[in-house]
Parts: structure tokens; sequence; C-alpha cells
């Protein structure tokens, strides 16, 4: 479903790419048209993710313009290339990943640019206000619709979830985004030109800068702490990538339950930092393949307490220092280290431990193999009620054929 | 306190007499006719410069740098002098503490600067009533690298006379720091300009009111920077009990190479990722549980040692920042070629790691951590490096750690100290 969806969106955006370099072909490049080329490509460098998916981008503005000042066909032409171009310069994306991007882009465009057509919305239209609220609000509502859709088949996220917390930030910066261009192109270009645009352009940029960069600190802050977390992680060599994978799995079982944004990022905090207390047990313990004796096995299970009190006192971590100080529990209360039972363990250390069980049994040991995704989640069934939550087995079971 | 020295008190005063005859030249130049408009530019810059929002790379941000470049393209340097200088200086005095000598100093030498940028407006041909690229955004150009040039030899000047900080050094570092910044507000600056002149002094009102939206995102950043950095930092120091080295080397260590490179005037973004090369240098250390497998002395134990520059590095490529992974990857090496991974030399070797490697050796012998067994004191410590300077350390890095040590500046800097060294304010952008 997932490569399905991926390869349905390149080939759409190989057909846009290809029609509008056609475009461009058949019509007189003007130096205007390259000024919105450069806008789009600029608005796209400025551009940063909202959680838990969808971008904020300045790259629309110039589709915007275009479709006010270079007409409905060449704003399509412009967008694309500009959106690939961005694409392949800032994100440093493979060509595979710009095409679906721009396939994803080109769906609510070409609707926007066809009700453009059909509205009457012409270069030198005088009363363009009418057709172009039209094409905008078309564009608003499909990129909505791609994105939520798009959300769903790739991370699992719900309608719900989507309209909670990204719709509307998506939303208005696009209407926003439509507003100002029109007014742009009522009170200045007329009378500046290309300097106008070039000038609005930058003093977004700049003006959306600091949103951009306090967004990049949060996917610094991830990367620090899976720096952290993979650096235990390398008393086993075999687990090289166990935090990162349980983070992420984590993440997607809390996603798949609707569990609100403020409980996933502490589940994805949590999962990255629940062998953090590894660091006191010496490597001969973790890289042990025979069964523990009961000396080894009372440090092993020191670490989740062991974790969570490295956690404890730091600001951005307390929250996060509960769930995995009870990583460990069991659902019938024969876990460690309090011997919680059913709701007492909190939602985040029952979805950790499936997922921390899963990636452990999935992977290859040098004394077995790891064993198949079916046969992992055959186990976790058996066991749920007992040692699992039912509800978080059957969250993993539902996102697995998307993996 | 002690008595200011004479020095600095007769530089400000030339700087103050200096502004007062510059403002007597161009006061026949200055539109009186729009002294409403000046006022209102007056208020605006004062506002402005209230709200001082300290930038991560040293100095501080504030709207007043745009408002001041509007000033000019729209009313002239004697406009600018006149508005500029008092503006700020009691914009500055207000959000800051009240201190005579500086805030008379602050608005001379704001308006001179403001007044020089408006000469070059003037002298580059700059207008507003046709803008396009040479008769706007060039003269823009040059009138804000005159800017930074004039305003911070002023500050330079001010701080080589209050606490001998070296001038032309100062000068240049600054300069070359808070260009790019200031360069990036010219369009933001021209477009308020061309709105003033042709829609009307209420479009700079607009404009003033998305700044605290602006100032909002800025000062969050700033806060969760901070906060994303003590995490790592409290992770870091929980896990270095584990190290050999012992508990706080490596914070200690990024302190220390920090002090070196702001003592060798690096580019503040390099000093960055030293600050965090320093901090993750043994990273590669940590899955390697030395002291539990019998020593760091047996022969398959120190290869594996040397394995966590290269462990590190790898993991640590994982933050992209190339040149963090560089300093991980080399802090090992040694300026003649003797060391570890590669076997580089002199500047073959990143700088960060030439930094780094200096700091480390500096704080393991001092703290007496792994390899270096017992402690050593101070003059016992510099002695040794400074007979390996050029042999397995840069001499330039042990050149800055030695001035340091002279000056005893090393104790005091503090783990999230990253304000300007000097503690002025330089406007700059928003």
């Amino acid at each position: 479903m997932k490569s399905g969806h991926r390869t349905t969106l390149s080939i759409i955006g190989c057909l846009a790419l290809g029609s509008s370099i056609l475009i461009i072909a058949a019509h007189n490049m003007q130096v205007t048209h390259l000024v919105l080329l450069a806008v789009g490509v600029l608005g796209g460098w400025l551009r940063f993710r909202t959680a838990p998916v969808g971008t904020l981008t300045l790259s629309p503005i110039a589709f915007f313009l275009a479709l006010l000042i270079a007409g409905p066909l060449q704003a399509f032409a412009i967008f694309m290339i500009a959106k690939a171009l961005s694409c392949l310069l800032f994100e440093r994306r493979h060509t595979l990943r710009a095409l679906l991007e721009v396939g994803e882009e080109s769906i609510p465009t070409a609707v926007a640019v066809l009700m453009a057509v059909r509205s009457g919305l012409g270069p030198m239209v005088a009363s363009t206000a009418v057709p172009y609220a039209i094409a905008t609000a078309a564009y608003v509502v499909l990129r909505l619709a791609v994105n939520s859709v798009s959300a769903y088949v790739t991370e699992g996220i719900t309608f719900r979830v989507f309209l909670s917390e990204t719709i509307m930030k998506t939303a208005a910066n696009l209407i926003l985004l439509s507003l100002l261009a029109f007014g742009l192109r009522t009170y200045l270009y007329d009378r500046f030109g290309n300097l106008a645009l070039v000038l609005v352009t930058v003093a977004l940029v700049e003006f959306y800068h600091p949103w951009k960069l306090l967004n990049e600190q949060d996917e610094i802050l991830f990367a620090n702490l899976a720096l952290v977390a993979q650096a235990i992680d390398v008393k086993d060599p075999y687990t090289a990538r166990h935090s990162k994978n349980v983070s992420e799995l984590a993440v997607r079982i809390a996603r798949a339950m609707n569990l609100p944004e403020a409980e996933v990022r502490k589940i994805r905090i949590g999962a990255l930092m629940h062998d953090i207390g590894k660091i006191g047990v010496g490597t001969h313990i973790i890289r042990k393949p025979s069964r523990l004796d009961a000396s080894e096995e009372r440090t092993m299970r020191m670490h989740p307490m062991l974790s969570a009190d490295i956690m404890q006192p730091i600001e951005l971590l307390t929250e996060a220092a509960e769930i995995v100080r009870h990583h460990h529990e069991h659902l019938d209360g024969s876990g460690y280290p309090a011997g919680l039972r059913g709701d007492e363990i909190p939602i985040g250390s029952r979805v950790i431990l499936v997922a921390d069980a899963f990636d452990a049994m999935t992977t290859d040991r040098p004394y077995r193999r790891g064993r198949s995704k079916e046969e992992a989640l055959k186990v976790l069934k058996e066991n749920a009620g007992k040692q699992f939550d039912f509800a978080v087995v059957e969250a993993l079971e539902s996102i697995l054929p998307r993996m | 306190m002690q008595p200011l020295p004479r020095a600095f008190q007769a530089y400000v005063l030339s700087v103050v007499i200096l502004a007062a005859a510059a403002l007597w030249l161009l006061l026949p130049s200055v539109p009186t006719r729009a002294i409403n408009e000046l006022l209102l530019f007056l208020v605006l810059i004062a506002v402005a410069s209230m709200f001082p929002i300290p930038d991560p790379r040293g100095g501080y941000i504030t709207a007043a740098g745009i408002l001041f470049y509007v000033l000019i393209a729209l009313h002239g340097a004697g406009a600018g002098l006149l508005v500029a200088g008092p503006g700020y200086a009691v914009g500055a005095a207000v959000s800051r503490k009240w201190i005579p000598w500086r805030t008379l100093f602050n608005g001379a030498q704001m308006g001179l600067s403001v007044a020089a940028a408006g000469i070059a407006f003037r002298l580059s041909g700059g207008s507003v009533s046709t803008p396009d690229v040479r008769t706007l955004l060039l003269p823009l150009a040059m009138s804000v690298l005159t800017f930074q040039l004039v305003n911070n030899f002023l500050v330079a000047f001010y701080f080589n006379r209050l606490k001998q900080i070296p001038l032309v050094q100062t000068w240049f570092s600054d300069v070359r720091d808070l260009l790019v910044s200031n360069l990036l507000s010219i369009p933001t600056a021209a477009l308020l300009a061309i709105l003033y002149s042709s829609i009307g002094p209420s479009t700079l009102l607009a404009y003033l009111v998305s700044l605290p939206l602006q100032r909002r995102a800025h000062l969050l950043y700033q806060q969760q920077k901070r906060i994303h950095e003590q995490a790592i930092d409290s992770l870091v120091l929980a896990i270095d009990a584990n190290f050999p080295q012992g508990r706080g080397h490596s914070r200690r260590v990024a302190n220390i190479a920090v002090a070196i490179a702001r003592q060798m005037r690096l580019p503040e973004a390099l000093i960055e990722d030293i600050e965090l090369g320093g901090l993750l240098h043994d990273v590669g250390l940590i899955g390697l549980d030395l002291p539990a497998e019998g020593g760091v002395d047996g022969k398959d134990t120190s290869s594996r040692f040397r394995d966590h520059t290269r462990i590190g590095a790898d993991l640590v490529r994982e933050l992209r920042r190339s040149e963090v992974a560089a300093i991980v990857m080399h802090h090992h090496e040694r300026y003649d070629g003797s060391g570890y991974p590669s076997g580089l030399r002199g500047a073959e070797i990143p700088l960060g790691a030439r930094v780094v490697a200096v700091a480390e050796v500096f704080d393991s012998m001092l703290s007496g951590g792994f390899p270096h067994s017992d402690k050593q004191n101070l003059s016992a410590v510099m002695s040794s490096i400074l007979r390996e300077s050029g042999k397995s350390f840069d001499p330039r890095a042990v050149e800055a750690l030695a001035q340091l040590v002279n000056d005893d500046l090393l104790p005091g800097i503090s783990v999230l100290d990253r304000s300007n060294p000097h503690g002025l304010q330089v406007p700059n952008r928003l």
C-alpha cells in the first residue's frame, strides 16, 4: 500500500514535471517568470516540519503570485519546477523523493489551475478577485486532503489526529500567503515590478526564519538524544540501532492508538532513552549469549531504574522518566521494578515494552537468527493479557502491513 | 567599583565631542519640515532598542538596525545622527541599566555610525524615488558596510580603553561575525523604505506590530536551545562518570576548548562546533567498558581504546555537522603527524580538532584523568604543554591557552556563557 502510494505519486510527479517543461517551451519565458521561479525556490528553502506530519513552507506564494501575474498554465509550470529544484537543492533528497513531492504537490496545483481557467482568471483580467479566491480555495482544500491521505498511508496517522494537530497551521499559512500574494500584486507589483517580488519574498523569509530555527531545534534535540542512546547501544554490536528502532516503532504504535501528541512525544523520548541505564552494566553481561546467573540478572534488572534516575533531574526528560522506569512491568504484575499491574502501568511504558520486545525478537543474534515479523507478532499475541497490553499489540498488528 | 581609566574617559568624551561637531555640520541638511516623521522614528527606535534579544552568536539582536537604514534612506545622514543616537541611547538605557558613561557613549557612537551610513548612502547615489537595484539596494549595502565598520570600530576602541582588549582583532572579528546578518536585513529595510515613501509612515507601524511575534519566536528558540543543551550536558555528565577520565571531563574540555577558540578569535560558527566536539569527543568510549576489561595498559585494550575516535565519529555523524564529526575523529592527531587514527600533520588536522586536543590534554593532566594518573599543578601542566608546542600541539592553540592561563581567564568560564565576550550590545538585525 505504502510503496504503491509512492510509485503512483512519483509517476504523477514525472508527468507534472514533463508537462511543465512543455508549457515553458511553448510559451515565451520572461524575466518575471524567472523571478517567480526564484521566489518559489527561495520559499522552498524556508520549510519546516510540523508535528506529527506535514510541512509549512513559503513556496506556495510563488504559485499564488504566478497565478495573478503569469497566468494559470505558467503558474503550474513555474511552481512544479521550483518545487523540484528546492527539493533537490535544500532537502538533499534523492531524485525519486523529489519526484514524489512534486507529484504530491501537482494534484492540488493542477486542480487549482483548472478552477482558475474555468472561472476566467487570466493575466490581464481586471476583476481577478473572485476567480483567484476560487482557485486558491481549491488549492488549500486539496492540499490538506492530499496531506492527510499521505499521513495516513505513510505514518498511520488517522484523519482525527491530522484534523486536530496539523490542519489549522497548514491552512492558516496557506491562506495568509494567498492574501499576501494578492496584496503584493495589487499594491506593489504594478509600481515597482520584479524588485517588489524579490524584496517581499526575502522579507518573508526573514520573518519566518526564527520559526524555522525553532523547529529545527527539535530535530537537533532528537538527533542528540539518539546519539547518546546509540553510544550506549555500541556496547552490543548486534543492537547498534536498537534504541532508534524501538523509538520509531513505539511512535508508530502510539499514533495508531490515537494517543495525544504530547504523549507520543514522551514515548519517543522514553523509547530512545530506555536503555541509557545500561551504561552501568558491564559489556560481559550485556553480550553474554547464555542465560544470566542470579547476580547478573539482578544487575540487568536495575537498568530501568538507572535510566529513569539519569533522566529524572533533566528538565526536558523528567516527564518521560516515569515511563522508562516502568518499561519492564508486565500486565499481570510479574514485571519489575515495581510489579505494577494493568492500568497502573503508564500507557507509554506498555507501548515501549511491546516495541522493545518486537525489535529484540526480530534482530539477528550471533547464536540465533531473528524471528520473522509474523512469528514475533504471534509470540506477542500469545502473551497479550499476561505480559503485554492487548490494545498495544493490536495497534502493532494494524501497522505491520505498512512497514 | 574602581575609577574608570583616564584614557577611557578621554575616549568617550572625544566621541561625544565628535558626534556634536558632526551634528553641527549636518544640522542644515535635516529636513525640518518632516519633524513629525522624525519624532515617529525617534519613538520607534527607542522602543525597538528597548527589546534586545541576546543573539546566540554573541551580541544582541534588535529591530532598531532596520529602522536606521530606513531612516537614512528617507531623510539623510543629518536626521540619522539627530534621531538614531538619542533614540538608541534612551532605549538601551531603559532596557538595561542606567550607566551615565555608557548611555552617553552609546548615543554618540550610534549617532556617528548611522550618520556615516547615511553619507555612504548618499555618496553611492541612493534614492527611494525610483527604487531599483542600483539606486536602492547597492547604496543600502554600502551603508550597511559603513555602519558595521564604524560601529564596531568605536565599540572595539571603547573596550580597548576600558579593558585593554586588543583593538584590531576585536574589530575585525566583530565585523566578520555580524556583517552577514546585517546585510540580510537590507531587503527588509528597502521594502520598508519603499512602502513608507509610496504608501505612508503607517506602514512602519504595521511592521512594528509584527515584531512581538518575531521576538517571541527568537526567545522561544533561545529558551529551547538552552534547555536542549542542558539536557545533552546532563546526559553526557551522567555518562562521564563511567569514563576513565571521570566526572565532568567532557564538559571541562568543551569549556576550555571554547575559551581557547575565543582567544584565537575563530568564527562563532566554528566555536559552536568546537564546543559540541569537545563535549562529545569521547562519546565513542561509552560502549567500550575499558576499566572493567582489565585496565588500560593491555595491548588489546589499547587498540580498542584507539578505536574510540572512529566509533565516536561514526556516532556523531548522525548530527549532520561534519565539522563536529571531524573533531571527534581527529582529536588524537598530533601536530607532527605521530597521532592517530590517520596520522595527519599540521594544517591537515581540522582546526577544531587541534583546539580540542590541547584542551583535552590540559584537562586530563590537571585533573589527573586517564592516561595521566596523578594530578599535576598548573605550572607543571603548562610547562609540559609548552614543551609539546609544535610537536604534539598547534602552536597557535598553545599560545592562546598560555595567554588564558596567564590572564587567569579560565576558571570563570561558565557552562552556558555564550554571551559576547565584550558584553556590549552591538545592534543587529532582527
